[in-house]
């Protein structure tokens, strides 16, 4: 009993460590205040006395997610980074997010509030205290089979008093986020425009009996971004007498970065300057450690030298291609079937969580799957493929009671099929559009709206003759180079939109 | 018998043209169907082997119900869609097989080939600026032509900008309104990100491919065309499409660490917080560095020749700064002024880096501005008049015709004596110009005072008046960059710059400075984006074109 007891508190202590992780598994910037962290390390501006100053300590993240609703709790305490400026910020606060899930049409509607919340700071002799924090946050979430996309607005206002009767400092904030998160990255990026009105009377000195007006209205807009990103790398053995050569490492970085633009007074002894402003800019970026996880070893025999040789063993890494070890027949044609495998594998790891699940279920229930197709049934191990294919809308059979595993993947079934992991099909024209490839015409009408975003967003592009070639069967390097192609669209193009897009052009 | 039956249905038939006509009006009798949907009945999930069915008001204004079977494919404009997806009053065209539909297309999209606006997006570098159009490479490496019209916004970190604010380098994001138009709806460029921070040297001696950091040793920074000690090691960040060179050859980064040992060319920007690598060149040979003009350039071999009488080549992996932006080599010209350094073995040279001093008043081929100086006269509400008028031109002082310069409400304009700002009002009612034969000018000493006026076409943007006459021959043209910026008690404010050319008239070309540069601003007309700003609104790393005497300042263009 009493070992059951010390087990449950190991438990109790594990989840409790696990809860108050110093930073959020995902990839979101802490609060929303512009600052960025690290593992250990925390940077944000501060602008309440009319000066931006750069605070630096430590964050505590702890998050509690429930079935529709999630708790993040974020605690500070920060010092001047300058360590001539005396002062202290201390800051608790905890939001609230419900989540609407609309299952039937793939899309979740969160509001967030806050449900918690105490700050103090104190800057050169001035305590400002908040007594008051009304936010509102809220976002809808796209989710996509490949990758959910999200943007939402964010509003609030903070109402400090200065010195407990001197004067109060009101920090009205809007603006909004947008984010992605897949298996080989998420990114948010937060846009805040701040504006600070501070009305203050700084008492007489003695023997005057009129005190100073110390007012003053300012300005301040950062974009943060919080990134984290995994991408494979090759790796030669250093040893020449080895049984292989080489092999790859999945490497995730996670790295936030912050710019600050302002326009505040200039402050002489905390009294403002009416003539002068102080309209400048500063940025901040911290960068976690990365993680290294070494992969399978690929060691085909007929890829050395093939122009997809890379692609190949990335996949291969990766775990997306089965079968043998020895010969991966390059020029062969990729089936529907094993494309489909692929991508499942490759770019969706909650796909391939809910096979998981299903075929643990499916172990238990085997008998209950029933296959609507005659070539794949329900007893076939790839079955599971087919059906999270089809249920996540990436693939259809060619007909109703015929998948067409074994038919020969045709190169408009692989970018629909990834155009649609991706969500982006609906992001193309409305119908009755042309594009400049010469086999225009040849295109299915069911391909017309991949094709055109795959362009659109430079996952293809026409051969020299501005051919798509879109009926043309697929060899299996020409499907691993497309399925590369696209992770690498899942792994840095999403990234560079979300991200440097935004924040160097803002 | 049969011939009387013939004869009674030709009778009957020319007395019922109706039902002839009818019959040929039957959908099930022509195997297809046009008009109205009437009704849509989805299956029945409990009904074994039901599909649905469809009700179509032909145009005639017949209603037919038709069954759906498992082989009924739908769709609306050529799209593939469900029987769901269908809807009623949707006009359709069917394929009947009996009374079975065989497919039915709907017909729906009010505008075809319609996105919604800005959400065709182009990011890539401007290639050449020419006119209402723009070169632009994407990353990919295609090229495009784009069309801008007046009214199209241009914005560099948020804050609007015209088209004669863009250069050629600039990283641009063009948004489009429609598919097949290459007419641009709205401009971001990309703000200080875009610029060079510093090129190094050093030695190669760790590379992190996991972290993206590599390390240098015996590190020295370019500055003032010298090559000076920065730091003994330094680690800093690499981005994983970094390109590196070496003897023109471009190296993959996984093989970067292979050239450990080796001596290397960084080019790096500050970007989101932090100083990363943009460009590296790997040193395969010996240094030799050059201050030369291009005298000619060979395009077939990718090679220049400088006024020493040097050889240079050069390829794609070359380093070519031009506005404190990395370019491509086609911005070399014929009378282009730079620092070459270069990959040297005997009589060869490649160029390793190449690092442009021409600087001109206009950012590109389509800006219109002029600096001027001359004596005002004849002060109107909306223009004035300039005597003994000189223009900068070819970065020195070209006396021209008296003109007519125009000015309006937006434009700034410095007394450059008080060091304030004044109105439009203050400038039309102030004594800066008076009839010398009056009393009143006698009496007071007055007399007309000077001006130099930045223009844009026949339009003032920017007057700074000052009262002496300035002796333009002892004027000079600089270049710099801000490295400091700090406040004379009797100098004023004052501007420390490096990187700094002087232009020479007598070798018509750029002298780079071997030291940095100190100038007072605090009397000078220093104007950047078209408007008059003060002295401390001057920034680290702002690139200036100065006119100045000796230590002063008179013009400062923020480029």
């Amino acid at each position: 009993m009493k070992q059951r007891k010390g087990i449950g508190f190991i438990v109790l202590l594990t989840l409790l460590a696990l809860l108050a992780s110093p930073c959020p598994a995902s990839a979101v910037p802490p609060d929303f205040s512009g600052g960025v962290a690290d593992e250990y390390n925390y940077q944000e501006m501060v602008f309440l006395s009319g000066q931006p100053l750069e605070f630096v300590g430590t964050i505590k993240v702890s998050e509690k997610a429930k079935a529709d609703t999630s708790t993040a709790t974020y605690n500070f305490t920060l010092t001047p980074k300058d360590s001539t400026i005396t002062g202290k910020l201390t800051r608790k606060v905890s939001y609230l997010t419900t989540y609407d899930r609309q299952t039937n049409i793939g899309q979740t509607l969160s509001s967030t509030k806050v449900s918690n919340y105490s700050e103090s700071v104190t800057i050169s002799g001035d305590k400002y205290d908040l007594k008051d924090f009304q936010f509102s946050k809220s976002d809808a979430i796209d989710n996509r089979p490949a990758s959910d996309y999200y943007n939402g607005n964010i509003q609030g206002r903070k109402t400090f008093t200065i010195n407990k009767t001197q004067g109060t400092a009101v920090v009205d904030f809007n603006g909004g986020d947008v984010g992605f998160t897949n298996f080989w990255g998420n990114t948010e990026t937060q846009i805040i425009d701040y504006n600070f009105n501070v009305q203050r009377t700084i008492p007489a000195a003695k023997g005057k009996t009129t005190g100073t007006d110390a007012s003053w209205q300012g300005s301040a807009k950062v974009t943060v971004s919080d990134s984290l990103n995994k991408s494979l790398q090759y790796s030669d053995n250093q040893a020449s007498l080895s049984s292989f050569t080489g092999s790859y490492t999945r490497v995730t970085r996670e790295d936030m970065s912050s710019q600050y633009s302002y326009d505040l007074p200039v402050m002489n002894e905390k009294i403002p300057d009416d003539t002068e402003r102080n309209q400048s800019d500063s940025a901040l970026s911290l960068e976690k450690v990365p993680k290294v996880e070494k992969m399978i070893i690929p060691k085909f025999r007929d890829v050395g030298g093939h122009w997809a040789e890379s692609s190949i063993n990335q996949l291969y890494s990766l775990g997306v291609f089965e079968g043998s070890q020895q010969f991966f027949a390059p020029d062969a044609s990729m089936t529907r079937l094993e494309f489909i495998r692929a991508l499942v594998k490759a770019c969706d790891i909650r796909a391939n969580q809910s096979v998981t699940q299903k075929t643990s279920t499916a172990s238990k229930k085997a008998s209950a799957l029933v296959s609507p197709f005659s070539d794949v049934p329900g007893t076939d191990p790839d079955y599971q493929y087919v059906k999270a294919a089809v249920d996540k809308g990436l693939a259809s059979g060619e007909s109703d009671y015929y998948f067409g595993a074994d038919s020969a993947l045709t190169r408009a079934q692989a970018v629909t099929m990834i155009i649609k992991a991706l969500g982006f099909e609906d992001r193309a024209p409305t119908p009755g559009y042309s594009m400049s490839f010469a086999d225009d015409d040849d295109i299915p009408d069911w391909a017309r709206d991949s094709i055109y975003v795959a362009q659109a967003n430079g996952l293809i592009s026409g051969d020299d003759g501005r051919r798509i070639n879109p009926n043309q069967d697929m060899t299996r390097a020409e499907a691993s180079t497309m399925l590369v192609r696209f992770l690498n669209f899942l792994q840095s193009d999403l990234q560079k939109d979300y991200r440097e897009n935004i924040l160097l052009y803002s | 018998m049969l011939k009387r039956i013939g004869i009674l249905i030709i009778i009957l038939t020319m007395l019922c043209p109706g039902a002839l006509q009818a019959a040929q009006d039957d959908p099930l009798a022509q195997g297809f169907i046009e008009g109205y949907l009437n009704k849509v009945t989805t299956p029945d999930p409990k009904a074994a082997g039901d599909y649905g069915s469809l009700s179509i008001e032909t145009y005639g204004g017949a209603i037919y119900d038709f069954a759906v079977t498992q082989d009924s494919t739908f769709s609306i404009d050529n799209t593939p869609v469900k029987l769901q997806d269908l809807h009623k009053g949707m006009e359709v065209y069917g394929k009947l097989e009996g009374s079975s539909i065989l497919t039915l297309e709907g017909y729906s999209t009010a505008k075809t080939g319609y996105i919604q606006p800005g959400s065709r997006v182009v990011v890539g570098t401007i290639q050449k600026i020419d006119s209402d159009q723009l070169q632009v490479q994407q990353d990919n490496g295609m090229g495009a032509s784009y069309y801008t019209t007046p009214a199209t916004p241009i914005s560099r970190s948020g804050q609007a900008i015209n088209l004669d604010g863009l250069y050629v380098g600039d990283r641009v994001k063009l948004y489009f309104d429609e598919i097949d138009n290459n007419t641009v709806s709205r401009i971001e460029v990309q703000g200080a990100s875009i610029l060079v921070k510093d090129v190094y040297k050093g030695s190669l001696s760790m590379v992190d491919t996991a972290g993206l950091h590599c390390t240098l040793s015996g590190v020295q920074v370019l500055k003032d065309c010298l090559w000076q000690s920065y730091q003994p090691t330094w680690r800093v960040d690499y981005n994983s499409d970094l390109p590196v060179f070496m003897a023109g050859q471009k190296i993959s980064l996984y093989n970067l660490k292979y050239y450990k040992g080796r001596d290397v060319y960084l080019v790096t920007k500050s970007v989101m917080g932090k100083e990363c690598i943009d460009r590296m060149v790997i040193k395969s040979q010996y240094e030799a560095a050059y201050s030369a003009q291009i005298n000619d350039i060979n395009w077939g071999s990718n090679a220049c020749k400088l006024n020493n009488n040097k050889n240079v080549s050069f390829n794609d992996g070359s380093i070519i700064i031009q506005d404190g932006r990395l370019q491509d080599k086609g911005v070399l010209s014929v009378g282009t002024d730079a620092y070459f350094v270069t990959d040297s073995l005997g009589s060869q040279r490649l160029a390793s880096l190449v690092y442009i001093f021409n600087v001109g008043v206009n950012n590109s081929s389509v800006g219109q501005s002029s600096v001027y100086s001359g004596r005002l006269s004849d002060i109107f509400e909306d223009s004035f008049w300039l005597r003994s008028e000189y223009q900068l031109q070819d970065n020195s002082w070209q006396s021209c015709d008296k003109q007519e310069v125009y000015y309006d409400n937006d434009t700034s304009i410095f007394d450059m004596v008080s060091g304030k700002v004044i109105t439009p009002a203050e400038f039309v009612g102030g004594d800066y110009t008076v009839d010398s034969d009056s009393d009143r000018a006698e009496e007071n000493d007055l007399n007309d005072w000077y001006a130099y006026v930045y223009t844009m076409g026949d339009r003032a943007a920017c007057i700074g008046v000052y009262k002496d006459k300035d002796t333009l021959s002892e004027e000079r043209i600089s270049t710099g960059t801000v490295r400091s910026l700090k406040k004379d008690d009797t100098a004023g404010w004052e501007a420390t710059l490096q990187n700094s050319c002087d232009w020479s008239g007598v070798n018509d070309q750029w002298m780079p400075k071997n030291a940095d540069l100190t100038l007072g601003i605090g009397q000078a007309l220093i104007i950047r984006n078209n408007k008059i700003i003060t002295a401390q609104s001057l920034k680290s790393g702002d690139r200036l074109y100065i006119v100045r005497n000796d230590f002063y300042a008179k013009v400062v263009l923020v480029k």
